[in-house]
């Protein structure tokens, strides 16, 4: 059992529960050669800090889409997004770049590994990226925290995927973010890796109250989080 | 900002370890060697060119004059910091030994020469060590044709018109050697406080009078800038006309290489624009992920430009020493032709390396280097890590335009870069063309059977632009390489043609009567075959009379020097275009024109012209017009 008490300290004093995102009115319309498509329509979706949520919904149903917005990857046709007390739908790419970084986290389904990169140097890209100089230290931190001590200078197509994803999440955690965006964490994973991912992720929220949010096809895992979301022809349901 | 060129640098070493940047790096050595091979070959010849020219002048400017030239111009290149020095020509009896020859006289002030030096020689043989170009009053150098006619021996007396002078060395070398009338004759060396005292020169005397004037080439073009009204007599010789001859020899085989250097970097273009469409495919998703973990437009694009510029200093260091090696190698392949030493190379080739290298990778990389600053982060998200560059024309035109200035301005010829690069554009649509076409023939036949077959011709079909990337750069390569192959071959034919079948390898000047003998012998024994002397005597064309009363445009001709020759029967290379060849007992003398010389006076069979040649006046009647092979 991997646990993750050493991670993440900065937010363990925010026991009391406030919202760290506020979905109003979202909705994304997009061109397509049939004409207008709309993948959101009106969603709207409030995430306290220190929850574990999850948003599920059949494939094309707009999970993804949702998560890019909130995340601040993808601005909405209409609505607003309040991310951190920040309003990133009014801000640039740039401004909402600088959210990001300082603390904001991201889990996706392919894992994103840089292939010519070792784990170590995958997981110190977003450290790098703010300039921190004790990168390495904190990098080597958190791969010992995934139980990945012994894979540092590995390759990517070295790691099982399991692996892969722990290195995955070790680079999502390693810069301490508020929030962590989870887009089908356990969807290349077989059973096995699935748990492991799975209780990594719940280990991490009690262990830093970061906030989880979780979109993913595994009803498991998603009954499993405190507030599970469903998605569908872009209208969400509680 | 900072953040990003430490990012940069930081990974610079990965990158190109890993063979991210290899390609481009390589692009960039291959066009920056090939340029700057060429551009200091070109910059150290041009600079032997101008030394020589220099020599061949003794200074670095001179002003020439058939009359005293006022000593002003000395004075006010003195007050502006020039070295000066004087010379006065003229050809003069010498005699020693009871025995006498027309020489060569030169007086020159104690500065001379300005540039070069003077090489003296004792009786024995033996170099001189010569400080000087000038003797002192009363002592003479004389040329080995000299002391061999006069049978001269050290400190022997030699007369010239009043003056008596101890023959004190003999001239070995020297600069500014004497052409035109005095080309003929040996030359004396004496000091110019002598002068007076010879009283040889006369009014209406053949005499030329130099200023010559050294200094660096600001200095001598404000100087030149400073002289009002010279007078029209008066010929001004500088570096760039002395060289000019020897530059325009240079300016055609560079044109070869410039056309070599036009394909190579043509050729370097593209495999840059290849190697960054690679460079930037690989690191797109490295780049979208730094997006996605907060990394700034400006983070990622001072990443990108600082390994850049990097790779540029470094490509281009390897590049100009490649290039230096490549130039050195042709110097010591050319050794025999060119002599003597090169000159070492100015800055120029290394601002023209560094000019390549900005240029191809600004051209090759700035698309690309857009497309990775403005990525968008959602990508991540969709797994789309292709480009799409359809609405980037803008982007593709500057770097297409920057190569064309870049190329203008390294070979300064818009003709060739523009017809090159026109040339270049039809063979792309034609290959392009011919590209999609043999694919759209091979998707006919991708059912065949056999699997192997069945998926390579699928998967070309599928690759469609690619493949034609392919063909038209293979394609684009290979016509390249034929064109260099037949230009070279042209040009070495083209040499060829403007020479006649047996011209000669050698040609000797300015043998004297007395020496015709010992040379006949030296040939027959050493080529078993006598060899054949043609005499040669410059004349001038005072006037001419015409027989039949047609005008005579003769003002380009009068008072030129022209070369006179003579013959007894009518030479086997001279072809009579209209007239006959005189007989010997004619009586009254002829002579034989060139038709072209003819045609442009105006000439015809019969007309009298009056010639002054040796010291002598004479006339002569045009027998015939001919045509010299």
């Amino acid at each position: 059992m991997i646990t993750v008490s050493k991670i993440a300290t900065k937010n363990q004093e925010h026991f009391v529960k406030e919202s760290i995102l506020e979905v109003q009115n979202i909705t994304k319309e997009v061109n397509s050669p049939e004409g207008v498509l709309t993948i959101l329509k009106d969603v709207n979706l409030t995430i306290n800090s220190g929850d574990v949520t999850s948003i599920v919904g059949p494939s094309g149903s707009g999970k993804t889409t949702l998560l890019a917005i909130m995340a601040g990857l993808d601005l909405p046709s209409r609505g607003r997004i309040k991310l951190m007390g920040h309003e990133i739908t009014t801000m640039n790419e740039d401004k909402r770049a600088q959210v990001r970084s300082n603390d904001v986290g991201f889990v996706f389904q392919s894992f994103h590994l840089l292939p010519r990169l070792s784990a170590l140097d995958n997981v110190m890209l977003p450290l790098e990226i703010l300039g921190d100089k004790n990168a390495k230290k904190k990098s080597l931190e958190a791969l010992d925290q995934m139980g990945l001590e012994k894979r540092v200078r590995h390759l990517p197509n070295q790691l099982s995927g399991g692996e892969k994803q722990r290195v995955a999440i070790a680079r999502a955690m390693v810069k301490q973010p508020k929030i962590l965006f989870a887009d089908e964490p356990t969807g290349n994973l077989d059973k096995t890796s699935t748990e492991v991912i799975s209780d990594l992720l719940f280990s991490i929220n009690r262990s830093s109250q970061t906030t989880i949010v979780i979109v993913t096809h595994d009803l498991l895992l998603a009954q499993n989080c405190e507030t599970m979301h469903e998605l569908n022809e872009g209208s969400l349901k509680c | 900002m900072l953040n990003g060129f430490y990012y940069g640098l930081k990974k610079f070493w990965f990158d190109l370890r890993n063979g991210d940047l290899i390609i481009l790096f390589s692009s960039i050595v291959l066009a920056v060697t090939a340029i700057s091979g060429v551009s200091f070959l070109g910059d150290r010849l041009q600079s032997s060119i101008k030394q020589q020219a220099s020599v061949v002048l003794a200074a670095d400017m001179a002003f020439r004059s058939a009359s005293p030239l006022p000593d002003d111009y000395l004075t006010s290149a003195t007050n502006q910091g020039l070295g000066v020095a004087k010379t006065v020509s003229f050809l003069s009896m010498a005699l020693a030994n009871n025995d006498n020859l027309l020489a060569s006289i030169k007086a020159t002030t104690s500065t001379y020469p300005l540039r070069g030096s003077v090489v003296l020689k004792d009786f024995k043989g033996e170099v001189l060590s010569n400080e000087k170009g000038t003797p002192n009053s009363g002592y003479i150098w004389v040329e080995p044709k000299l002391v061999d006619a006069l049978n001269l021996k050290q400190n022997n007396q030699l007369v010239i018109g009043n003056r008596s002078f101890v023959v004190e060395a003999i001239l070995d070398d020297y600069p500014d050697r004497n052409v035109g009338f005095l080309a003929f004759s040996p030359t004396i060396i004496a000091n110019i406080a002598d002068l007076k005292s010879m009283g040889v020169i006369q009014t209406g005397s053949r005499v030329v009078y130099r200023q010559l004037f050294s200094g660096t080439e600001k200095q001598i073009n404000l100087f030149f800038d400073s002289v009002s009204s010279l007078p029209e007599e008066v010929r001004v010789q500088r570096l760039d006309e002395v060289g000019d001859q020897l530059g325009r020899t240079l300016d055609r085989s560079t044109r070869f290489f410039n056309l070599a250097g036009l394909f190579t970097i043509v050729i370097a273009a593209i495999s840059s624009m290849i190697a960054a469409r690679r460079y930037a495919t690989r690191h797109l998703l490295n780049t979208t992920l730094m997006k996605v973990f907060g990394a700034s437009k400006k983070f990622i694009l001072s990443s990108q430009i600082c390994q850049l510029l990097i790779m540029i200093f470094l490509a281009t260091s390897v590049g100009l020493c490649c290039g230096y090696l490549i130039q050195s190698l042709l110097i010591s392949l050319l050794d025999e032709l060119i002599g003597n030493e090169l000159p070492p190379p100015s800055l120029k080739p290394v601002f023209i390396g560094f000019l390549t290298s900005f240029s191809l990778v600004f051209a090759a990389t700035a698309p690309y280097l857009k497309l990775l600053g403005e990525v968008e982060p959602i990508r991540i998200l969709r797994d789309d890590f292709a480009f799409h560059l359809k609405n980037n024309i803008g982007i593709y035109t500057l770097a297409i335009v920057t190569l064309t200035v870049f190329l203008l301005v390294l070979l300064e010829d818009v003709s060739l870069v523009l017809s090159i690069l026109g040339a270049m554009c039809v063979l792309v649509i034609v290959l392009s063309v011919l590209g999609y076409f043999v694919i759209w023939l091979l998707s006919l036949y991708s059912n065949v059977s056999g699997s192997g077959w069945r998926m390579g011709l699928r998967n070309i079909s599928r690759r469609r632009n690619t493949s034609v990337l392919q063909i038209v750069v293979f394609g684009l390569s290979l016509t390249f390489l034929m064109a260099l192959t037949e230009t070279r071959t042209d040009l070495i034919e083209s040499w060829k043609e403007t020479l006649n079948e047996d011209t000669p390898n050698y040609f000797f000047f300015n043998i004297q009567d007395y020496e015709t003998d010992e040379i006949n012998s030296f040939f027959k024994s050493k080529l078993e075959q006598p060899i054949t002397f043609t005499p040669l005597i410059r004349g001038r064309l005072l006037g001419v009379t015409s027989s039949s009363g047609e005008p005579i445009k003769a003002e380009n001709m009068i008072d030129r020097e022209a070369n006179l020759t003579w013959f007894d029967t009518l030479p086997e290379n001279n072809l009579v275009v209209e007239g006959e060849w005189w007989l010997s007992d004619a009586g009254a003398p002829s002579v034989s024109i060139d038709k072209d010389i003819a045609a442009s006076m105006n000439l015809s069979i019969g007309d009298r012209l009056s010639f002054t040649a040796g010291g002598m006046n004479f006339e002569a009647t045009v027998s015939r017009f001919s045509e010299v092979q």
